[in-house]
């Protein structure tokens, strides 16, 4: 047997002499004044006696690693699974014990990473995210917002670098050569999600608009032009160096004063701007004239065709330098991976699935454009788009509330589960493990029934649908005492190993933590005229469902 | 430390001032600054051709925004600086509206949504700047008045004593729990001094003391002592040994302590019987009795038992009603979060009740700058003794404090939106 295993073993012992201390102080006792429910206790610890000690405590490693720590506490070194697994499991009462475990830092003194005027601070940062529309924070920003007159500013300084540490923010940093203000050179300072985390919220706490880059713009608004004037079909020819632009758009209205005065047309045409002039060389057809631009060498000339055309023909040759903008848009845009057409063409595509083209055709290079792929990459990196300069427009939705810090700051330290310094040491230890304790124990009561006319299920905030009476002896200090404390040393054994256990000494100030946690998660366990009712949320009906497979699976096995 | 003595002079220099009539100019001055520039644009709109929104940039919604600023005849810069402001916000909302939808939807319905927008705005602003008037006449007409008095009943009702404050507390408590918690629950934080020999304060709600107040409730339910009632012979009032509840949160007992754990216990409605006990107050007794937190059982030797069947909210409330009842006494820091609490859903249901879900300047009113326009002084508003009837001295002038607002809005729960709901569907009635 190797260390490890005996350290486990005697757990695992000392688990089940504090059950039978438990129970044997049950025996004495009877706080319950509900009949029958000391008893359904006591069967129910005698069954937990006998389960949870067989096969080296199987149960326990079902319950804690693959139930409680994937709910709350994830057993990983990727932040961003860490994250995402702790914010799947929210919803309204699961985000009290989300919050509790916050607060049992709080409570946990001050050396803890949470202390109390740390509180607001997550607030802060729910409005400091919440009012750009980036989702960024920048540091100037969050001083305005957050500084204080009276305390220099060093002091908010220091506490955004705190939060950023606590949080695992990401920054960049952006210099201005002139302020508006005093004209003078500026660094500010954005501080973001990181990317994978980001990736996690997009889903439902923050909403991206992506901004197009300038060379699908210029090709969305020459194809909006021609569908505004009711183009049935276009036909576009691209390729590295040139694009070709023609469609069949019919005369605008304009027309019959064309034909009075010359000049008008000339003028509406002349004073038209596209954004594809930044572009390249251009030579633009309409009707019977013929428009030369190049921007670059300031050229805009306008000249009679001898032939009357239909519709637009427009012909851009591409500056050279435009290569690199469009390489880089192109690269942007996440399709390097179909290879075979050139970026030019993809960025064309884009353009056109940004558009309503219902009653108009496309021909790309001769082949009709087919509207296949409308989901346009909603699978980007956020944050490289970020990097590529302000390529994304996120906001937070309704749904973002503090509690998404509180996952994040449990990720934090569920990742960091290992380095002792950085989570807050025994006081954080001590906490996380005895809420846990909590849950786990609170999973396991057995539900009692009361009689039809019990004025419990007459009380308003008794909710039949949701909520089931549980013996409150469990609660007793002699009860909960012999107990906990093993099952708190077992939990941090799974959590954190050798290392947090070393951590759950039964010290003073310990067993101060652990009488103050007792009486946490006041909100899915709560008191009703006196009766312990617990609120059916999905960890504990999990938990719960594990314990109730077990009987049957050893049928199977005895077999 | 001169520096912040000199503040805090400067500070009360000015709280003089602090009338109804000195108050309500300064609530109005944004909104009648923010009412016509949506009314103008509405016009403006209203008179456009919708085509024009298909014109690729829509150089010419800038170009209006410009004129229009160009007639700006304000001379008070910070007004005018803040109508520029909330303009370009407008024209911003408006042009991102056109550009997200106008491949989805004709012209002339994206100009039909805009100026049903606008008009829902205007509409919502100018129930707000008629919220009260000058001289509160018809006081219990106005706005102000029904709703402060609306929200009241529910989370901070007023009453001749506390029994009737603890009863109307219990009979929302049902859906309404959460918010009366979070009323005493301060997210904010101030260095303050509480203990003012002079007076008695009432502060807000620390974890901590919250904690305190859950192993109150859960030792009374598991494992009373019992102990004679000093007011009624014969009878057995529940008891705890003081030690049991404070130690774990208590080093080592001194003085300050024992006084600390004594206040506390006072709020929560208990008192300190033989040095050693905490028991509830014979006052407090009756109302636990009445709504059957106590139940009678009778012993074998013919004494009278009450057994505490307590549920989460019992102590708290008491928390609330005593809170309630002696506002005039309440901490700096409950005073500011409570007004807090009320103007926030003050706003946030009249805005509920006259702007439609989807209207796209929702964000105008809800962004920060607006915010602190208007909170602010509806904060001061609804404290005057007509209304909530708080300190209103003690809410902050200061920009720091200003920025709690930031950290209040941020901290906001599930419960409270049901309320802002709630009391929209009420403003429907009247």
């Amino acid at each position: 047997m190797s260390i490890l295993d005996s350290k486990w073993e005697g757990l695992l012992e000392a688990f089940s002499e504090g059950l039978e201390l438990a129970i044997e102080e049950l025996k004495n006792k009877d706080v319950e004044n509900i009949p029958g429910a000391k008893d359904a206790l006591l069967d129910r610890l005698n069954v937990i006696k006998i389960q949870f000690t067989r096969n080296k405590g199987e149960l326990f490693e079902r319950v804690i690693d693959n139930t409680i720590q994937n709910a709350f506490f994830p057993d990983t070194s990727n932040f961003a699974e860490a994250f995402g697994k702790i914010l799947k499991s929210r919803n309204h009462e699961q985000d009290f014990i989300i919050n509790e475990l916050i607060n049992g830092f709080v409570t946990s003194r001050t050396k803890a990473i949470a202390s109390y005027d740390q509180g607001p601070i997550i607030d802060r940062m729910v409005e400091a995210f919440a009012k750009r529309n980036d989702f960024h924070i920048v540091d100037h920003q969050f001083y305005a917002m957050f500084g204080d007159p009276n305390k220099p500013r060093s002091h908010i300084e220091k506490s955004l670098k705190e939060l950023v540490n606590l949080f695992g923010l990401v920054s960049e940093e952006f210099e201005i050569d002139r302020d508006l203000r005093r004209s003078e050179k500026k660094k500010y300072t954005f501080y973001t999600f990181p990317p994978d985390i980001l990736k996690i919220l997009q889903e439902k706490y923050i909403i991206i608009e992506k901004e197009k880059g300038i060379f699908v713009k210029a090709l969305l608004e020459m194809l909006q032009n021609s569908k505004n004037a009711k183009a049935t079909e276009v036909k576009i020819e691209i390729n590295v160096k040139s694009m070709r632009f023609i469609d069949n758009r019919k005369e605008t209205k304009k027309n019959d004063d064309t034909e009075k005065n010359g000049d008008y047309q000339y003028e509406q045409f002349k004073e038209k701007k596209l954004q594809m002039f930044n572009l390249g060389k251009i030579i633009w057809k309409t009707k019977n004239w013929i428009r030369d631009i190049d921007t670059k060498n300031n050229i805009d000339t306008l000249k009679k065709n001898s032939r009357q055309i239909e519709g637009t023909d427009i012909t851009i040759i591409f500056y050279e330098e435009n290569d690199d903008i469009l390489k880089k848009e192109y690269e942007k845009s996440f399709r390097n991976e179909e290879g075979k057409k050139f970026k030019e063409e993809y960025l064309l595509r884009e353009a056109i699935s940004n558009i309503e083209i219902s009653n108009m055709k496309i021909y790309i290079n001769s082949d009709l454009y087919e509207d296949i792929e409308k989901e346009i990459e909603l699978d980007l990196s956020v944050y490289k788009r970020e990097k590529n300069k302000n390529l994304v427009y996120a906001h937070v939705s309704e749904a973002f509330d503090r509690n998404v810090f509180i996952c994040l700051f449990l990720a934090n330290i569920a990742v960091n589960r290992n380095n002792l310094q950085k989570i807050g040491g025994s006081f954080t230890i001590n906490g996380i493990s005895a809420i846990f304790a909590l849950i786990f124990l609170l999973s396991f009561m057995p539900k009692i029934n009361v009689e039809k006319n019990h004025p419990i299920l007459k009380n308003p905030s008794f909710n039949k649908q949701k909520m089931d009476i549980i013996p409150k002896s469990w609660m007793m200090k002699q009860v909960l005492e012999p107990l906990f404390e093993p099952l708190i040393k077992i939990i941090a054994y799974r959590l954190g190993g050798g290392r947090w256990l070393n951590q759950i000494i039964a010290s003073e100030i310990n067993k101060k933590i652990h009488n103050q946690i007792r009486f946490l998660i006041k909100d899915v366990n709560k008191w009703i005229l006196g009766n312990l009712c617990r609120v059916e949320i999905p960890i504990f009906v999990e938990i719960s469902n594990i314990f109730a497979e077990v009987p049957i699976d050893l049928g199977i096995n005895e077999d | 430390m001169m520096s912040k003595r000199k503040y805090s002079e400067r500070g009360k220099s000015g709280r003089s001032r602090e009338k109804w009539t000195d108050i309500l100019p300064k609530y109005l001055t944004h909104i009648s600054h923010m009412q016509p520039i949506l009314k103008e644009t509405r016009r403006i709109i209203n008179d456009l051709d919708p085509i024009i929104f298909l014109e690729p940039e829509l150089d010419i919604l800038d170009q209006i925004r410009q004129e229009e600023e160009k007639r700006n005849t304000r001379t008070v810069r910070a007004l005018s600086e803040f109508s520029a402001m909330y303009r370009s916000n407008i024209y911003e909302i408006m042009k991102d509206f056109i550009i997200d939808f106008r491949g989805k939807i004709e012209p002339i319905e994206l100009k039909d949504y805009i100026v049903d927008h606008l008009y829902e705005a205007v509409k919502a602003l100018s129930i707000l700047k008629k919220i009260t008037n000058p001289d509160q006449r018809d006081l219990d007409k106005t706005f102000l008045y029904l709703l402060v008095k609306y929200i009241e009943e529910i989370i901070f009702p007023r009453g001749s004593n506390l029994e009737n404050i603890y009863g109307k507390l219990l009979s929302n408590a049902k859906d309404f729990y959460e918010c009366q918690r979070h009323l005493l629950q301060t997210h904010t934080f101030y260095r303050e001094k509480l203990r003012d020999p002079e007076y008695f304060t009432i502060p807000g709600i620390s974890p901590k003391v919250y904690q305190i107040i859950n192993t109150v409730t859960s030792l009374f339910n598991l494992e009373p002592n019992y102990g004679e009632f000093p007011e009624r012979s014969n009878y057995e009032i529940p008891m705890l040994l003081k030690n049991d509840v404070f130690e774990p949160y208590i080093e080592s007992v001194a003085h300050a302590e024992e006084e600390a754990a004594e206040n506390i216990a006072e709020r929560i409605g208990l008192r300190v019987l033989d040095d050693i006990f905490l028991a509830p107050k014979a006052e407090f007794v009756e109302l636990l009795l009445k709504h059957s937190f106590l139940r009678e059982i009778t012993q074998e030797d013919g004494k009278i038992r009450y057994v505490p069947q307590f549920s989460n909210e019992t102590l708290f409330l008491y928390y609330s009603a005593i809170a309630s009842l002696r506002r005039g006494f309440l901490s700096k820091e409950l005073v500011n979060w409570i007004s807090m609490n009320f103007a926030l859903v003050i706003y946030m249901g009249i805005l509920k009740w006259k702007l439609s879900d989807d209207n796209i300047f929702y964000g105008i009113f809800k962004d920060l700058q607006t915010n602190e326009k208007i909170l602010p002084y509806l904060m001061k508003l609804s404290s005057f003794p007509n209304y909530l009837g708080m300190d209103k001295m003690k809410i902050r002038d200061s920009a720091q404090y200003r920025k709690e607002i930031f950290n209040f809005i941020g901290s906001q729960i599930d419960n409270l939106q049901e309320l802002i709901d709630e009391v929209s569907n009420y403003c429907e009635k009247i």
